[in-house]
């Protein structure tokens, strides 16, 4: 083999074929748990465990509390890792996240942080100074949490329960933010969110799905004041009107993206009539809602019939 | 068409396109500049090499690789497609032989499939059920032993 003086050993059969930077290549591909494993198989193997470039990246969502305790580990997080993800940490208690987020704070550089459906008992201080994108989507997240990361540019809070008030805190904490997710925060009024986004000047993709409580006059003084494209999620959020969602794209600035599921027309009797029409013909003549394109095909017709109160509705993107 | 030889002398003959899944024959064509040429692969053997032809037959119309930039999730991941996770169904010994390939002709993508696969095999094991998996000796010296049981003084079993 022409390769061998990439290898470390010259065997010539099985994993020790291998060259440092392939093993490299595969390490890269591990959890936080196998590399540990890796670091005791033998020395070759110990080596490339112990390189930097691997640890950059690290996901901790099937660690247990030795991994974490683990002096290996915790150098590692606290010197190389640039991107860290725990999601539904299922064998880490509440005094072991306690303990990484006491790691994560000593981090030098850590940039991408994910700690997703989480349960916090303990309100934590997380002070990160070089972190662009935070999630602590399903996350409990307590309120009295002192979060400091001035440079973050992309928030993920989606299906955070009671995050009420943390919400109100959010421009103190994260000024700079480009990218906001609440999607699924049922609980937050259209009054919170509306003071919010006055109070972040750079924020251009907003995700408000399945906030019910939201309406257009929440995100109109964003839109119409943000001189620059912003992409809006506002899908299954009930109270939006067709109408409404062509007033907003009027407000956007060019470029702009609205995504929504909105059906009824506008607020007339009329579009109510077609929306009760198309409801109940869907479940009357559609009972098995599983039949997708019977159900597509009898929406479009009734889309059609109301066509004459306003020809927005034939921009139907909801699916029964 | 393009030819390839094999390190054991077999030919090869294939569309360019499928050959210039490999970054080392495209350059190799280019710098020839005449795409009927034989072009010698020293480094694969037939039984290798008709195997990696068979993935980049099967890959041929694949889109170029995104860029390296935003590789973090994509690199954690160890989700293989279907195709591929079948077409790595092979001995061990021709897994390794498959990634050396791949390393030495340039296949990107092969390559990362080869890793994800052995990643794969790795996860989830202790370090005696590597060993075991990959036919690995214990080499250690006393004192990277000591150090070991130092390191995993928490740990009971992992």
């Amino acid at each position: 083999m022409a390769e061998t003086g990439l290898c470390i050993e010259a065997k010539s059969s099985g994993a020790g074929k291998l060259a440092y930077e392939t093993l490299l290549e595969i390490f890269v591909h591990l959890d936080a748990a196998a590399l540990l494993a890796c670091t005791r198989v033998c020395s070759k193997w110990r080596i490339i465990a112990a390189d930097s470039r691997i640890w950059r990246s690290l996901d901790l969502s099937h660690a247990a509390s030795s991994h974490l305790n683990s002096p290996t580990l915790q150098d590692h997080v606290k010197r190389d890792a640039t991107s860290l993800h725990v999601r539904n940490p299922s064998r880490l208690t509440e005094a072991d996240l306690a303990l990484l987020v006491k790691l994560l704070n000593d981090s030098s550089s850590l940039e991408t942080l994910s700690l997703e459906y989480c349960v916090f008992e303990e309100p934590f201080t997380l002070a990160l100074t070089s972190l662009h994108s935070l999630s602590l989507s399903g996350s409990t997240v307590v309120v009295d949490c002192n979060l400091y990361c001035p440079q973050l540019s992309v928030l993920d809070l989606s299906h955070c329960a009671q995050i009420d008030r943390t919400v109100a805190l959010i421009p103190l904490h994260f000024p700079n933010l480009e990218k906001l997710s609440l999607a699924g925060c049922y609980s937050l009024s259209s009054s919170a969110i509306r003071g919010l986004l006055t109070q972040l000047p750079r924020l251009t993709s907003l995700d408000l799905r399945y906030i019910s409580g939201i309406e257009s006059r929440t995100v109109k003084p964003w839109i119409s004041k943000t001189s620059q494209p912003v992409t809006l999620d506002i899908r299954h959020c009930e109270v939006f009107t067709v109408r409404d969602i062509k007033s907003l794209r009027k407000l956007a600035f060019e470029g702009s993206e609205i995504i929504h599921s909105a059906i009824l027309c506008d607020h007339t009797e009329d579009s109510y009539r077609a929306y009760i029409d198309l409801v109940i013909g869907a479940t009357v003549f559609a009972p098995d809602r599983h039949d997708e394109f019977y159900c597509s095909s009898l929406s479009a017709s009734s889309a059609t019939s109301s066509a004459s109160s306003s020809p927005e509705s034939c921009a139907v993107e909801w699916t029964l | 068409m393009v030819k390839l030889i094999s390190s054991d002398g077999e030919t090869f003959s294939v569309e360019k396109d499928v050959a210039e899944r490999s970054i080392l024959i495209k350059n190799m064509i280019e710098d020839v500049g005449d795409s009927s040429t034989e072009i010698p692969i020293p480094n694969v053997t037939a039984n290798v090499l008709k195997k990696v032809l068979e993935w980049c037959e099967h890959h041929k119309s694949d889109p170029a690789p995104v860029s390296e930039d935003d590789n973090d999730s994509r690199k954690k991941s160890t989700d293989i497609d279907e195709w591929d996770q079948k077409f790595m169904q092979v001995d061990q010994e021709m897994l390794f032989e498959i990634i050396l390939a791949a390393n030495y002709l340039d296949i990107k993508a092969l390559l990362e499939v080869g890793c994800k696969t052995v990643a794969n095999m790795i996860k989830g094991k202790s370090p005696e059920e590597i060993r075991r998996q990959f036919n690995i000796q214990m080499d250690f010296t006393p004192e990277e032993e000591a150090q070991i049981r130092r390191e995993n003084e928490w740990a009971e079993d992992r």
